[in-house]
């Protein structure tokens, strides 16, 4: 009964929400804004074919003699000026006012000039791809010797490297123009033969058979760069962007108009005017994603059609981080003063959380830790790659409980002193906590939840840590993760204390450890479960290190930790906070240490 | 005395922004901003780059087992081997399987066919994991490869007739100061990832969020009715907008200069530094404008916010991809291709034309806002 009343009030204020925007927005603006979002996809379509052309004659090249002028021009990155003599060519090249001097058969490069190396790297690909358009032309011209111009074939498998055959007996040839071969087929070590029978290469069309091995040149190899379904997978996130800021832009009116009072007069409750206000920009933001999967082949250059069905994954799967967008727009509007604070803190959070969503998907050498973003999922799908429950839950449960927690703790700032009264910005977080902990329990599940915003920090100092190499990134990554996990593990605890609600005695101090400490360990190992998929090596080291106290240690950390700064900011009072976060912080990187050294004489390496 | 006034007047102006966003935490949030997003570009950047195979990686510590007979299995073991991969050269089946089924190995590779002189294709075969390393082992396999091809063709083509085209010659790369480079695809990209993706970031950064900073803060002196309370001192109202604006592009100009100042701390060399800062100005000076126009233009904020995200979209997008645009000549600077400001292509001439044009609107919506007073307000 209560929850059909909370639904009926929802919605109700979600229809007058989308009245209420309906009538502000005028049919010129309308069109306005349409025919601009036409105009940009548009953009979007051309710029792939016209290429990106900020480096458009970047590099200075001398040609002495005259015959690469024609290869040099397909290259929009140089400049090319004819040369008559090679003396003043080089006089040129070595006061800098050219990068490379082309002769016959001969690069001149300055060794010394990085622009220099980097235009000879860039004239080498050019004379590469030059060489082999000429010899694909070749070949058409004279077919018999398909495999005199093109002696090598490849094959390339990504699977586990393991006791299989490798005969590339069921390859397909893709427009080489080579004679159908016999391929030579291997014995296996148990001396079965392979049962599907040698056949002949023949000219198969690449889609006709899905899965099996394909035969290429080496210069045609690529490797494999997820580009396209970057972009694909950042367009899908566009109609988030704008409707968040759009979101963002009705609440703070709500708060500058004082109109939010008149809603705060009404029965309705604080999570339904929150649920009621953002229902409607969910919808259209779910919509606008779905019609882009739908779309998005016919305005990016290279992506591939997207089914209805994976197309409604897709939106499920962003579904928790377009929420989590919403959410930190909510947080934004009500930790701000005006309108510019509200951008500005808006945009910054929404840039950490591109920055979040977006980089740990392409970088390689994070591959398990790419897999926590739900754009990696998106990715998956877009190279046709399977998706199974697992990897749908690992995408979405983190996202989905971060963004509840951010929304409880936004949503518990709506209250008529917070649209009053102008606070400083930590007031009004320790304000929101305050009004979310009703009792010192609450910091149990306040610590699990603020396992998984501990987790995205962490994440995003990895990745920024790719960028101090060495023992600087390593000292970076591990002081800044622990400045954030104590930080973030205590900050219920903090709240608490500043406003007075903890009794300075020891039983307090026990009682407060425990929670906030206990929280977080629960958090952490739930969040390891959820990870187990992806980070099975490390799981096996955890389950071989876990038998000999490594489940253990950790909650010794988060009681040691928690424990130095409950008695620390009970006993000190709140100004010494920072003091017992630094504490606590050197006690957790010492703790670090150790358990990477552990691990070290543990493995032998 | 009359002009002496008016820059009181447009002091006292300034002042008040300097300290309404000195109350804020507006400033630092815009630095940080700035900062992450172009983290997060060139993190994309050096990602795709180091998947190219551009980054510093420990090959010794990734191991290929070879399988094959003949030349064509030497060659192509020793080509991978002087690329720093630790290769175990097996010359059976049976041999590899064992090697494999007891060690880990990153990279199976099997060579079918082994005469390099010969007249049917040489099969090669690679097999990886869809693991992080994939993209450095296919890298590293092509670059042997194609070492694989080369020799191969240079034996066969000479008993084919390619119509005279000496297609298989090679160039010989010569250092001016007879000194190699120690890492050329590392230099280029290093290079290509700063001249092409940071320093546009950089240098169009500003302009973005002062043109930003300028809108939102005249529609919040509209929105919180404040625009009114301004106009009952004597200030005049086109005093109130070019002032704000005067000091959003001043804000901007400052953030290009320090800017600078960074890369030059991080050792990044940016030529013709002048140039750089007049262009960089005359971004800023276009988006601030763009930002004062929208501002008066439409009157709630999710318009004017909606308004500029759009049109400042298009316009950064076409600046990537027009040549001869603003930021196309900024890289040119940056890197000394180039050390005067060229406007010779049409783009240019329409980034020029856009500020007289953007302040002529500009001039009139101010002017029908004082004809129609506060009435659109609120």
């Amino acid at each position: 009964m209560g929850l059909m009343l909370s639904s009926r009030r929802i919605l109700h204020l979600s229809k007058w929400e989308v009245l209420r925007a309906w009538r502000k927005t005028s049919p010129k603006s309308l069109l306005v804004g349409v025919l601009l979002t036409v105009l940009i996809m548009a953009f979007v379509a051309v710029t792939p074919t016209s290429g990106i052309q900020v480096t458009n004659g970047l590099y200075v090249v001398g040609v002495i003699v005259g015959d690469y002028n024609e290869m040099l021009d397909s290259e929009t990155r140089f400049s090319t000026y004819s040369f008559t003599d090679r003396p003043t060519a080089l006089a040129k090249l070595s006061s800098g006012q050219l990068d490379l001097v082309i002769g016959r058969g001969v690069v001149y490069f300055d060794s010394q000039n990085e622009k220099s190396i980097a235009a000879t790297t860039v004239f080498e690909e050019v004379w590469r791809e030059n060489r082999e358009a000429v010899l694909r032309q070749q070949r058409d011209l004279n077919p018999d010797q398909a495999n005199m111009i093109f002696p090598i074939l490849v094959s390339v498998s990504y699977s586990e490297v393991e006791r299989q055959l490798v005969a590339p007996n069921e390859a397909i040839i893709i427009d080489l123009g080579i004679q159908p071969v016999e391929f030579p087929v291997e014995q296996p070590i148990d001396g079965q033969l392979d049962p599907s029978p040698p056949i002949s290469a023949s000219l198969i069309p690449i889609d006709s058979q899905v899965g099996v091995d394909v035969l290429t040149t080496p210069s045609q190899l690529a490797p494999p760069l997820p580009f396209v379904s970057t972009i694909v997978a950042v367009s899908l996130l566009a109609p988030t962007f704008f409707l968040s800021q759009m979101y963002g832009n009705g609440m703070m009116s709500e708060k500058t108009g004082a109109k939010g009072r008149m809603l705060l007069a009404t029965p309705l409750r604080r999570f339904e005017i929150v649920a009621g206000k953002t229902l409607p920009y969910l919808i259209i933001a779910v919509l606008g994603t779905f019609a882009i999967t739908q779309l998005q082949s016919f305005f990016i250059e290279g992506s591939s059609k997207i089914g209805v069905l994976q197309g409604g994954i897709m939106v499920l799967l962003l579904l928790p981080a377009t929420l989590m967008f919403f959410a930190v727009s909510l947080t934004s509007v009500m930790l701000s003063r005006g309108f510019k604070e509200a951008t500005v803190i808006s945009v910054f959070l929404s840039t950490f959380l591109s920055l979040y969503l977006i980089a740990p998907s392409a970088l390689p050498l994070t591959f398990p830790v790419s897999l926590v973003s739900p754009v990696t999922g998106l990715m998956q799908i877009t190279e046709g790659g399977v998706l199974t429950i697992e990897d749908f839950l690992r995408f979405t449960i983190p996202f989905s409980i971060l963004s509840l927690s951010i929304f409880a703790v936004a949503g518990s700032l709506i209250s008529e002193e917070s649209f009053f009264v102008q606070k400083r910005l930590i007031p009004k977080i320790v304000d929101g906590l305050e009004l979310l902990i009703s009792r010192e329990s609450i910091l149990i599940p306040l610590g699990f939840a603020s396992v998984f915003f501990a987790f995205s920090v962490q994440l995003m100092l990895v990745t920024l840590g790719i960028f101090f190499r060495g023992l600087g990134g390593f000292l970076f990554i591990i002081l800044a993760s622990a400045l954030v996990t104590e930080t973030l593990k205590s900050v219920g605890l903090y709240a608490l204390v500043l406003r007075g609600r903890v009794r300075r005695d020891i039983r307090s101090v026990i009682k407060l450890t425990f929670f906030s400490a206990g929280g977080f360990y629960v958090g952490e190992k739930v969040f390891l479960l959820l990870l187990a998929a992806s980070f099975l090596p490390l799981l096996s080291l955890y389950s071989e290190t876990s038998r000999i106290g490594f489940l253990l240690l950790p909650f010794l950390l988060h009681m040691a930790t928690s424990g130095l700064l409950s008695s620390g900011l009970i006993y000190g009072g709140p100004r010494f906070y920072p003091l017992f976060i630094l504490l606590s912080s050197l006690l957790h990187i010492a703790f670090v240490i150790y358990i990477i050294r552990l691990m070290i004489s543990l493995l032998g390496l | 005395m009359v002009t002496f006034r008016a820059s009181l007047r447009f002091l006292v102006l300034i002042r008040k922004e300097i300290v309404s966003l000195s109350k804020e935490k507006t400033l630092p949030f815009t630095i940080v901003i700035q900062l992450l997003t172009v983290l997060l570009s060139v993190s994309l950047a050096s990602s795709f780059a180091f998947s190219a195979g551009g980054g510093e990686l420990e090959t010794g510590s990734m191991r290929v087992v070879i399988q094959g007979q003949g030349e064509s299995t030497t060659t192509l073991a020793n080509s991978l081997s002087d690329r720093g991969l630790y290769v175990l050269r097996v010359n059976t089946v049976e041999e590899a399987n064992e090697l494999i089924a007891n060690s880990r190995i990153d990279l199976d590779i099997r060579v079918i066919g082994g005469d390099l002189g010969g007249s049917d294709p040489i099969f090669v075969s690679l097999r990886m994991r869809d693991s992080p390393i994939a993209s450095t082992l296919i890298r590293l396999s092509k670059e042997s490869l194609e070492d694989l091809q080369r020799v191969a063709r240079q034996q066969r083509l000479d008993t084919v007739n390619l119509k005279g085209e000496n297609v298989l010659a090679s160039f010989e790369s010569k250092p001016l100061n007879g000194e190699q480079a120690a890492s050329p695809v590392a230099s280029f990209y290093a290079f290509e990832t700063t001249y092409a993706i940071m320093i546009p970031l950089i240098f169009s950064l500003p302009a973005l969020i002062s043109g930003g900073l300028a809108m939102d803060s005249l529609t919040q002196e509209r929105e919180r009715r404040t625009l009114g309370v301004l106009l009952v001192t004597p200030v005049t109202r086109f005093d109130i907008y070019s002032s704000k604006l005067l000091f959003y592009t001043i804000l901007g100009i400052t953030q290009i200069v320090v800017w600078m100042l960074i890369l030059q701390v991080m050792g990044i060399s940016i030529e013709n530094t002048t140039n750089i800062l007049v262009l960089g100005s005359l971004m800023i000076v276009m988006f601030v404008l763009l930002g004062g126009v929208i501002s008066a233009r439409f009157k709630t904020k999710t318009l004017t916010q909606l308004a500029y995200s759009v049109v400042a979209t298009l316009l950064t997008m076409s600046w990537f991809a027009l040549r001869g645009s603003p930021i196309n000549m900024m890289v040119k600077l940056a890197a000394g291709t180039t050390s005067a400001l060229e406007f010779d292509s049409f783009s240019s001439i329409l980034f020029l034309a856009a500020i007289p044009l953007l302040c002529m609107i500009f001039l009139k919506e101010v002017h029908r806002e004082n004809d129609i007073g506060l009435v659109n307000s609120g």
